[in-house]
């Protein structure tokens, strides 16, 4: 209502009143003045105001005081909430009281926890929540999660819980009872573990682990209490550690990661950080930050940016850092925790157990661990011995800036549950739904970027190129996938940026099939919204032609980037940096086409770009060079070569941190540089340092793993170390057909060195199958002419020469010969290489003519054959 | 389950600064202090019930009062501050008896139906049920329209307080408490007539004939 109409209607209300009831119609005909409606409003009033004498007349203030001091004897033993009698009060607090009982109806007896919600809460809100997500959490069957059973309204209004009754000690009690070691405190909370997990593939986040919450039974076994009851309870998660009560608020906080306490989105990796406090707290037996009796702003600081004490030094300074008043529950007495000293805890922890727990806790989300499986693994992995992916973290964390980039939000965040992606596409899902209702025009064209923004940020982070490998980052895209196939149907340019990012992580994850198929039908459904030329389309094409080209189909890749190539000049002109992006790739492709001329002209060009577009340390320039340095090196031209790749290691260290895997590329790069310049110690000791780094992060089977292998192999065989160079090359053949396709030219390369070894070794008869097969797979895969063609037919020529069969050697090494000479010309190191072998065959069968023509054409002359 | 660790009550000092929070516009602040004020109510009552003196009847405002002084630090406190302490407590006692109420409302009408009923609890009637289900839906109506004058109501009617103590809580005087008083209650009986169970909805002009005379008696 207007509110100069209301203040209009109550003085005349007041102004009638006060007159004589004969007199009011006259006053109130002259006060309205014809506005019918008026009169008829205050007629009314006054009519119901001369009824209401003893309405409202007795406040029900003392009723409720009544029924406040009776309803603690209401769900006394023998209540009946729903189909449960109640047999005791076991828990009672901010939120409500947690009864003991039993079904009434049930012939089995079973126990039961019911969570009763207290009045004073809104209580129409929580049923209304209730109703909509009991389903998810009653699907929950995990032999480590307490489950949901059931849930109601009892008599007087308030909505209950029932879940499965846990008798058992809260987790850091049941270790300190029972002074359990480091690897059995592992194990259990690994079991712990097991349990999240379970529920973040059902896209279920818990939200409020801690030790509290999880119970350990007699017989060892922990269980997880209240899966996903905080967001039931809490919906807002900006006010999940807010709304209770502050004792239990402090508990709450001490497990809040900083996305949780800024109100953020709150995701699975919200779990790794609680349950690495957890695991703090079991080794140590005292909470990473002393919380308690500091004001909310310091709270707030210390898990936001402060960092806690590593656990190795934790367990040494008991009662120092640590206010003995401080933890609910234990003290940090560390001698009350084990049975071990604390000097020799301090041993265990420090290196793996110290970098694990402080991975985990990570300020930032995406620098955790990607999944809880994956923190799992790292302790399996610590506790047989083997590396861990944590290391010391060395990253600067620059506080403002990192909140500034976290300010993103989507509309419909709160009604987002979830984990990695499946939740990204139910928000997407969510957010069109609530587009659709509001102003549709308006909303959706923004939103689909800001979507597809959140989308791309949040699987990124689960790109394992940025995290370690994991494989259930596979099973949350095959989910993501699909989601989007179905939920997002009716928005095709949704569908088609989501199915993008699906792709290339894929791709990342070396899984070409699953992504060839999502990037494929982007690519169509972009041509059908927006037709050919458009910076869309031009994009998909692009990432298409990357996946044909990882999965090693050069032929189908090259019209692709070229047609998107030609697109964007078209669209965005020459000096752009997607442009840039597509010469880079197309440039790579010009290389394993053989076309270093082409390629050297194109990395140029990007480079160009880039320098006129970017800061001069920017990562993608170091990208450039390093590329630039590969075709160079690559033509033999390794002198110009190695400056630039210094040049873009040195940027890629400073901007990436030491042990990026573009760090990794960069080392590979200039190891084969230095190597080739005859500089093999420090060849071996840069392919050494990138083959670690590379294999800790992606794991030890992806193909990226495999062409560090074989440059690393290769350069062993320059240098004469055969035994090495087939190992290496033995590596590689073994991920064949497991993450390597036939078809790709790794496989041809690889068999190239370990065969050319085997032949340097004198074993020509072990040499002659993998040669062959070496060059049957490159003449299928490569243009006729190819000089790696060429390279493999001389060196077959070569182990057949060995082998006695001259006449089928010489035509090989002939034509060998000359295809290496049209294509990189006499100069070059290969074509170096089969002129020795066309010399050593002449001489050798004293054709001495043939041997001096080819003699003649050596940069340094062979000093007589061998 | 984990509610075990919050028993010990909060430390007066915490409650007082949400209470000063909440004044500078924390509204977090009040969620947390609502279940607090509320158990402190819940406490004192059950306190004076165990007493079981014959003849005491059990003063709201009392209890109010004690609560107040006992959860917050006087010093630290201005009126405001202190209104809104017992606004909260009026608040808290509405949410009690309509939660209340509308179990009973529902049982009446079939849907949601509990199975049992918590027959020590002093019993709303029935009809007093469903009065103050529909008073609760009416005074929503009237919040939006001019919020002062729900908020004498539901001081007055669930808080228990008199006039002066609301006039000085909201800081008016009481002759403006008084008209507030009047002319809400005007409407608000006009809205409980016209809606009848279904509401106050302004347009929802069919439900004056099936609604029924809530006040008449008797339900059909």
């Amino acid at each position: 209502m207007d509110p100069q109409r209301w203040e209009l209607i109550e003085a005349l209300f007041h102004a009638a009143l006060e007159r004589e009831a004969a007199e009011r119609g006259r006053f109130l005909d002259e006060a309205c003045r014809g506005d019918a409606g008026l009169r008829s409003e205050l007629d009314s009033l006054i009519a119901s105001h001369e009824d209401s004498t003893r309405f409202l007349a007795k406040p029900v203030a003392e009723d409720a005081v009544m029924l406040m001091s009776s309803s603690a004897k209401t769900l006394g033993e023998g209540h009946a909430i729903g189909p449960y009698k109640i047999i005791r009060e076991i828990g009672h607090g901010g939120m409500g009281s947690v009864y003991l009982a039993a079904r009434a109806d049930d012939q089995y007896q079973m126990q039961v926890a019911i969570k009763v919600v207290r009045p004073g809460m809104d209580s129409e809100f929580l049923l209304h929540r209730f109703h909509t997500e009991r389903q998810i959490l009653a699907s929950l069957d995990h032999p480590n999660i307490a489950r949901l059973l059931d849930g109601g309204r009892t008599a007087d209004g308030r909505p209950y819980l029932v879940m499965e009754y846990v008798e058992g000690r809260p987790i850091d009690a049941y270790c300190r009872e029972h002074h359990l070691s480091i690897p059995d405190r592992l194990s259990l909370f690994r079991v712990v573990c097991s349990a999240v997990h379970y529920a973040h593939q059902h896209l279920v986040v818990h939200r409020d682990i801690k030790h509290g919450n999880i119970l350990v039974t007699r017989e060892g076994v922990p269980k997880l209490l209240d899966f996903g009851i905080a967001k039931l309870l809490n919906p807002d998660p900006s006010k999940t550690a807010g709304a209770t009560a502050p004792g239990q608020q402090l508990m709450t906080l001490d497990y809040a990661s900083p996305e949780q306490l800024r109100g953020e989105n709150i995701t699975t990796v919200s779990d790794v950080y609680s349950l690495g406090v957890l695991l703090y707290r079991l080794l140590t037996g005292r909470p990473p930050y002393i919380l308690k009796g500091r004001r909310f702003d310091e709270v707030l600081r210390s898990i936001c940016i402060e960092d806690p004490a590593r656990p190795s030094a934790a367990v040494i300074e008991p009662g120092s850092a640590a206010d003995p008043s401080a933890t609910v529950g234990a003290g940090p007495q560390v001698e009350a925790e084990y049975a071990e000293p604390p000097e020799k805890l301090r041993r265990l922890l420090e290196g793996d157990l110290d970098n694990i727990v402080l991975m985990a806790m990570r300020k930032e989300p995406r620098r955790r661990y990607a999944t809880v499986e994956q923190f799992s693994d790292d302790l399996r992995r610590h506790q047989v011995g083997l590396p861990v992916i944590a290391r010391e973290d060395t990253f600067r964390y620059r506080a403002g800036k990192f909140v500034l980039r976290h300010k993103v939000g989507v509309a419909a965040a709160g009604l987002v549950l979830l984990s990695l992606v499946g939740g990204i596409v139910a928000t997407a899902w969510q957010a069109r739904i609530a587009a659709s209702e509001r102003d549709r025009t308006r909303v959706e064209a923004q939103k689909a970027e800001q979507i597809n923004a959140f989308v791309q940020d949040m699987l990124s982070s689960a790109d394992p190129r940025y995290r370690g490998k994991d494989v259930t980052v596979a099973e949350v895209l095959d989910e993501a996938a699909q989601r989007a196939k179905t939920e997002l149907r009716g928005q095709p340019e949704i569908q088609a940026a989501v199915r993008t990012t699906i792709g290339l992580t894929y791709m990342s994850l070396g899984l070409y099939e699953q992504a060839e198929r999502q990037l494929r039908d982007a690519l169509d459904a972009r041509m059908t919204l927006f037709g050919r030329e458009n910076g869309d389309t031009a994009m998909s094409m692009n990432n298409l032609g990357m996946l044909l080209e990882s999965k090693g189909d050069v032929a189908g890749a090259e019209p692709l980037y070229r047609g998107a190539l030609a697109v964007l000049r078209k669209v965005r002109g020459d000096r752009d940096l997607e442009v840039a992006s597509v010469l880079n790739n197309l440039a790579g492709l010009m290389v394993l086409k053989g076309d270093l001329g082409a390629a050297e002209r194109l990395h140029r060009e990007e480079i160009d770009i880039r320098r006129s577009l970017l800061p001069h340390d920017h990562a993608d320039i170091a990208q450039s060079l390093n590329d630039l340095a590969v075709v160079l090196g690559t033509k033999g031209d390794y002198v110009a070569a190695e400056p630039l790749n210094r040049e873009a290691l040195d940027i890629l260290r400073k901007v990436r941190g030491p042990e990026h895997p573009d760090v990794s590329s960069a080392l590979s790069t200039l190891a084969t540089v230095v190597g080739a310049q005859k500089n093999y110690a420090e060849a071996e000791q840069l392919y050494q340092q990138a083959l670690d780094l590379r294999r800790k992060v992606l794991g030890k089977d992806h193909p990226d793993v495999a062409w560090l292998l074989y440059n690393y192999g290769f350069t062993m065989f320059e240098k004469g170390d055969y035994v090495k160079a087939a190992d290496l090359s033995r590596q590689v053949l073994e991920m064949r057909g497991r993450s390597l396709p036939d078809g790709h030219p790794m496989i041809a390369s690889a068999l190239q060195v370990l065969g050319r070894s085997l032949l340097e070794q004198g074993d020509a008869a072990a040499a002659e199958p993998l040669l062959l097969e070496s060059l049957d797979l490159r003449r299928k895969a490569m243009p006729p002419g190819h000089w790696l063609i060429a390279n493999s037919e001389s060196v077959l020529g070569e182990c057949l020469w060995r082998l006695g069969r001259l006449s089928d050697a010489e035509p090989l090494l002939v034509s060998g010969y000359e295809n290496l000479h049209a294509e990189l010309g006499d100069k070059h190191e290969r074509t170096q290489d089969a002129i020795r072998r066309l010399v050593r065959m002449y001489e050798a069968s004293q054709r001495q003519d043939q041997a001096a023509r080819y003699r003649s054409l050596l940069d340094q002359p062979e000093s007589g054959g061998h | 389950m984990n509610m075990e660790d919050s028993r010990t009550p909060s430390s007066r000092e915490q409650l007082t600064q949400m209470l000063v929070d909440w004044g500078k516009g924390d509204e977090n602040a009040m969620a947390e202090l609502m279940p607090l004020v509320y158990e402190e109510l819940h406490r004192l009552a059950r306190r004076y019930m165990s007493r079981e003196r014959a003849g005491h009847t059990l003063q709201a405002t009392a209890l109010v009062n004690e609560a107040y002084l006992r959860l917050i630090d006087q010093t630290r406190v201005n009126w405001q501050n202190r209104a809104q302490f017992y606004a909260i407590a009026a608040q808290q006692m509405r949410r009690i008896l309509i939660d209340h109420a509308r179990s009973h409302h529902y049982a009446k009408r079939g849907g949601g139906a509990p199975r049992i009923s918590l027959d020590e609890t002093p019993n709303l009637s029935v009809e007093k049920s469903r009065d103050l289900v529909a008073l609760d839906d009416a005074l929503r109506g009237l919040a939006e329209i001019d919020q002062r004058k729900s908020q004498v109501v539901e001081l007055r009617f669930f808080g228990g307080l008199s006039t002066d103590e609301i006039a000085a809580l909201l800081n008016v005087s009481p002759v403006t408490v008084l008209r507030d008083w009047s002319m809400a209650k005007a409407w608000l009986h006009r809205e409980m007539k016209k809606g009848g169970e279904g509401g106050v909805a302004e347009g929802d002009r069919d439900r004056d004939a099936s609604g029924g005379d809530e006040g008449g008696g008797a339900p059909k």
